[in-house]
Parts: C-alpha cells; sequence; structure tokens
C-alpha cells in the first residue's frame, strides 16, 4: 500500500470542496480520476491534485507567484517519489533519519539517490520557513498533512522531538478543522519534555 | 465594526501595530493625511484630546479617544487577533509586555547610538547586546516548536512583537548575528510577509550588514551609507534624498580634507569666540515658541542687534528636483538636524511653498556675526552649497516684510505658490 492513494486524493478534494468523481488504482499502480475532467481521464497524483486546485475556489493556494508555484510542484513530485512509499516502518525511519541527517549537514550529499534529487528536506526546510514553500500556506502544506498523518500517528512522543520542525509545522497545519476532517488531532504537548 | 483616524508620522512601528491589524480584521483606519509630527501633536487642539502629546492616537469615528499603540491595535483588532479564550487574551497581554519592557530597551539601547539619536557610550552598548541576546533567546526557544507566539494562529502578540523587532532586523541583525537565532527569523519573515502586512510596510528587507558607529557619520550624515540613519533621525519620516550623489561627493572630498579635524574631538563652537551683543537669542525663542507672531515679530526688532547678527536668506537651488511635499519637509529638517550644533547662535524659519511636484524652499535665517556661517565649521557643511544665500539689510522695509511673511508661516513663494509647510531652527 502506498500512501499516495485514494483515500489521500479523497480527504484533498473533500478540503477543497470539490467532487472527485470516480477514483481507482489504473493498471500502471498509480490512482486516477475517471470523471474529474470531461472525456478525459487523469493518471498521477500530483497532476489530479493541481487539477483539482484548479476546479477549486482556492486556486491561489498553488502559490502566489512563479517562484512558489514551482515549489509547490516540487513538493507534489517528493510526496509521490518519497513520502508515499513511506508506508512501513523502514522506510519511516529512512525518511526521518535523512531529514535529521539534512537537519545536521546541510552541506553534504545524502547517499540516497532518490533523496539527492531533491536538496531540500523537509525538516530542513521546516527549520527556515514556516510552511513548506515559504511563509504562507500552499497545496504542498495540505498534501504533505495528508500524506504524513499516519507517520506522524505513528512517532513517538521522544521522535516527535528529534524531528521537532516537522513537529511544529504538522501541529499549525492541523489546526484546521477543515483540513483535519475525521483524522485523529495529534498530540504534540510533551515536546518540551524531550527538548 | 471599529473605525476612526490614526494620527501618526509615517514609518512608526507603533502605528503599524494598529494598521496591520485593521488589515486583518476590515476596520476602517485611516491615517490622518495632515499630520505633521512636533506641530500638529503639540498644538492645543490635539492635546485636548490626546494630553500626552504623543502618537500613534486614535480617534473613534464616534469621536472617543485612545493612546497607546497596543490598546489602538487591540480596539482596531479581530476576536482570531485578540485570543480566542480567556488565556490566550492574557497571553497577548504578556507579549505587549514583553515587546514593551523587554525588546524595546535593549534594541533602543543598542539602535540608536548607531543612529545617532542617543550619545554613543560603549559600555551601554555592550549592556544592550546582552540584553537583545537575551530576550532572542527566549524568543527562539518559545518559537521553536511554535509558529506563532499564542496559539497556532497568528495574533497581535505576534504583530507586536514583530513590529518592535523591526529596528534590530533592519540595522543590526545581520545573517551571522541572527543564525542563532532560525527560529524568531522564520516566524519574523512569516508575520511581516503575510499579505496584510506587506499592505502596510511594503516589503521589509533584512539587515545585510550592521550598522557601525562612525564618529565621522555624525558631521556628514548624508553620505550614502547613512542615509538610513538619517531617515532615522528626522522624526522618522521617509525622505528621499535628490542630492543624494552630490552629497556624497561632498562628503568624501571632507573625508580627504577634513581627516585630521575629524579626529580630533570636535569641541570648539564657532560661535563661542564671537561677541554676544545685545540680542538674547534664547530668550527671543522662548518668546516666539510661546507668543503669537503678533508679539514676537515686533519683538524681534525691538530686540534684534544688527551690530552683531545677521539676517539671511536662503533659497534652495534645486526646486525643480523637488517631488513629495513630506519628502521636501524631510530635507529641510534633516538640515537642521545637522546642523544642530548650530542652534546656540542661529533662529531659522524655513518654509515649503507650493504642493506635491510643483514647490519650492527657501527661509529667514538669523545668525551671529556678519558673514556666512557654514564655512566656519565643519559640521555645517553639508547641506549649506544646496542653497543660494542672501544676505539681507535689517533696516530696509523688504527685509521687514519677509521676515514677518516667514516668521508667521504666510504668503507665496516669488512664483506665487502659497505657503504649505514650515519649520523652525531654534
Amino acid at each position: 500500500m502506498v500512501l499516495c492513494n485514494v483515500k489521500c486524493v479523497e480527504n484533498i478534494s473533500k478540503y477543497l470542496n470539490v467532487a472527485p468523481g470516480k477514483l481507482y488504482v489504473s493498471k500502471n499502480n498509480v490512482v486516477a480520476a475517471k470523471d474529474l475532467l470531461e472525456k478525459e481521464s487523469l493518471e498521477g497524483f500530483s497532476t489530479i491534485v493541481q487539477t483539482l486546485v484548479k476546479l477549486s475556489k482556492f486556486s491561489n493556494i498553488l502559490g502566489k507567484d512563479a517562484v512558489t508555484q514551482a515549489l509547490t510542484r516540487q513538493w507534489l513530485e517528493y510526496v509521490v517519489l518519497n513520502v508515499n512509499y513511506a508506508d512501513n516502518l523502514k522506510n519511516v525511519k529512512r525518511i526521518l533519519k535523512v531529514f535529521q541527517f539534512r537537519l545536521d549537514n546541510p552541506n553534504q550529499n545524502v547517499i540516497n539517490m532518490s533523496f539527492t534529487l531533491y536538496s531540500q528536506e523537509l525538516n530542513l526546510i521546516l527549520r527556515k520557513s514556516t510552511y513548506i514553500t515559504g511563509t504562507e500556506k500552499t497545496v504542498a502544506d495540505v498534501v504533505l498533512y495528508y500524506a504524513l498523518h499516519s507517520i506522524m500517528q505513528g512517532l513517538t512522543h521522544q521522535e516527535k522531538a528529534e524531528y521537532v520542525n516537522v513537529s511544529r509545522w504538522f501541529d499549525n497545519i492541523q489546526q484546521d478543522e477543515k483540513l483535519r476532517q475525521e483524522l485523529e488531532l495529534i498530540n504534540f504537548n510533551l515536546l518540551n519534555l524531550y527538548l | 465594526m471599529a473605525s476612526g483616524t490614526l494620527y501618526t508620522y509615517p514609518e512608526n512601528f507603533r502605528a503599524y501595530k494598529a494598521l496591520i491589524a485593521a488589515q486583518y480584521s476590515g476596520a476602517q483606519v485611516k491615517v490622518a493625511e495632515d499630520f505633521v509630527f512636533g506641530e500638529t501633536n503639540k498644538s492645543d487642539a490635539f492635546l485636548k484630546k490626546f494630553p500626552l502629546g504623543k502618537v500613534p492616537a486614535f480617534e473613534t469615528s464616534d469621536g472617543k479617544y485612545l493612546t497607546e499603540s497596543n490598546a489602538i491595535a487591540y480596539y482596531v483588532a479581530n476576536e482570531q487577533l485578540r485570543g480566542k479564550t480567556d488565556l490566550e487574551k492574557a497571553e497577548v497581554i504578556q507579549w505587549f509586555g514583553f515587546a514593551d519592557s523587554e525588546i524595546l530597551p535593549a534594541s533602543s539601547a543598542w539602535v540608536f547610538p548607531l543612529l545617532g539619536i542617543m550619545p554613543y557610550n560603549k559600555q551601554t552598548i555592550e549592556h544592550a547586546k546582552e540584553d537583545v541576546k537575551k530576550v532572542l533567546t527566549v524568543l527562539n526557544s518559545h518559537l521553536l516548536t511554535r509558529t506563532f507566539l499564542v496559539g497556532e494562529r497568528l495574533t497581535l502578540a505576534d504583530i507586536s512583537v514583530a513590529t518592535t523587532l523591526f529596528h534590530l532586523y533592519q540595522y543590526i541583525l545581520e545573517p551571522s548575528l541572527r543564525k542563532p537565532y532560525q527560529n524568531v527569523t522564520r516566524w519574523f519573515q512569516t508575520v511581516i510577509n503575510q499579505p496584510q502586512s506587506i499592505a502596510v510596510i511594503g516589503a521589509f528587507k533584512l539587515a545585510d550588514k550592521i550598522l557601525e558607529y562612525d564618529p565621522k557619520k555624525y558631521a556628514e550624515p548624508q553620505g550614502k551609507s547613512s542615509k538610513k540613519e538619517k531617515k532615522e533621525k528626522e522624526s522618522k519620516k521617509e525622505p528621499k534624498e535628490p542630492k543624494e550623489s552630490k552629497a556624497k561627493e561632498q562628503a568624501e572630498e571632507l573625508d580627504a580634507a577634513d581627516a585630521l579635524l575629524a579626529a580630533e574631538p570636535k569641541s570648539s563652537n564657532p560661535f563661542d569666540s564671537m561677541p554676544k551683543g545685545s540680542f538674547d537669542l534664547e530668550d527671543f525663542k522662548r518668546f516666539y515658541s510661546n507668543e503669537d507672531e503678533a508679539k514676537s515679530i515686533p519683538y524681534f526688532w525691538e530686540k534684534f542687534d544688527p551690530a552683531h547678527y545677521s539676517i539671511w536668506l536662503g533659497e534652495y537651488k534645486y526646486n525643480d528636483e523637488l517631488t513629495k511635499v513630506f519628502m521636501s519637509c524631510n530635507l529641510i529638517s534633516g538640515m537642521f538636524q545637522r546642523l544642530d550644533k548650530m542652534r546656540k547662535g542661529a533662529f531659522a524659519s524655513s518654509c515649503l511653498f507650493g504642493t506635491d511636484n510643483d514647490s519650492t524652499i527657501s527661509g529667514i535665517w538669523v545668525w551671529r556675526g556678519q558673514d556666512l556661517v557654514f564655512t566656519l565649521s565643519p559640521d555645517w557643511q553639508v547641506d549649506y552649497e544646496s542653497y543660494n544665500w542672501t544676505k539681507l539689510n535689517p533696516s530696509e522695509d523688504k527685509t521687514k516684510e519677509l521676515v514677518k511673511q516667514y516668521f508667521s508661516w504666510t504668503g507665496t513663494d516669488k512664483e506665487g505658490r502659497k505657503f504649505n509647510q514650515g519649520k523652525i531652527f531654534k
């Protein structure tokens, strides 16, 4: 099972107030949408999310300028390529370890190829900025929230403290009830004990 | 919904609190357009409403009065900004206090001497640096696990603390200095980059380089590097210096020629060596400030001592480069500020005639001695070359007429532009 799944797209479309139509997993094993666009079926997580945002009333959350928009797309790719497979414990540890590694050695290359593609890892990025792409919330934050929810849910307090920037960001993002929907509000109150 | 008029000088970080809060809440806050710092707020009408004579001050549209920037911001804010629960409301007030009593004294003690607003004292600055470190460390650890100061959404606490940190981020906290406080910087940038803040303050640039204290700058504050400091010194208004490049050239010449002079402490005031005569300038200045021109102008002629004092007309040479009225006013008050040490033996009323993009500056000056005074001290030479100086004969009627016009801020310039604003050098 992957994280960028039908359920995740459903959550996003609910947040955006857009009916996603029929969602399914295509024979390429990626999420696809059948009725989102007329006479056209869409395949691929990032494409579907971008289409959903454009169809919604919140098209500005793709980013207000070209740089932010580019960053937003980059993060959508990041989610698909990396976070997507963080659904088993081994991969979670690897991702978080890489985040942490980047945090401590921001200038060194990470051995893992798939991560070196993205020079700005989550924890590092979030150390310096409030939201994923800068000072305002974009769809990258929304998508990462849904994609990471199950991961964050499984962390111990100590682990949350270890990835404090991710935790801080997540706690801020999850306060939006419309975003949270029926997902559990994750507790970060004990963070301070481990810092 | 709250609405009313805010009295403030431009670029006042205290006024920003209310203006940014109003952007969030949609409150109708109008900035008083004709406000002149040091004049409007000293007028009787103003003091009746706001006895302290301080700004920002707020007049609600139904005629109630508020002072204190935090209170005004609170009044024009919305529920989210004020804090949603009793605890959050209390926390917002807690951060108001933190900003005013922890950050501001430390920040001012460090920044103001560098800007030339306060005397430079190494010990005081070292103290201030420690205090700033302390408050930034507190903020930094608070913001490690938090996005905003109170709760998970932006509140007045963020607005108030961020605006109070303006000077530090603008002049002091260069990249190496702000590195230990990454959480504070992240939060600060988030707060000031919200569209609501940008609508009020525009794009904010964090310091590239710490503002250095340079005693020479005080004498030549028009040099390019110190443009900002001048801006601050001048009732904190924004002057766009039209003569900047010229002034810079001049500053550089002075650098070479006066290196020796500047190295020595500037102690002697050229007025000290001149005979005082019978005209008590201080007495006249007091009289002028306290009395109507109908009394003070005759008083001037009664006391004036033509043997020891002279009257001059100074006309700005580059009137065609003047644009906005407030910028031209800053030009005048900037000159006054740079001539600070001349106040002892001089008095002037400089006036701006006309309107935006069509205005002239000229003034009547009175000083001890018979010759052009500016050449006597290297401190006084920054601006005077931008003016044509004409010595007036005190016994001529024409002079009497000019003195009357400029001292009472009336009439027009040579081309018939109406009087707009005046500044008194005293």
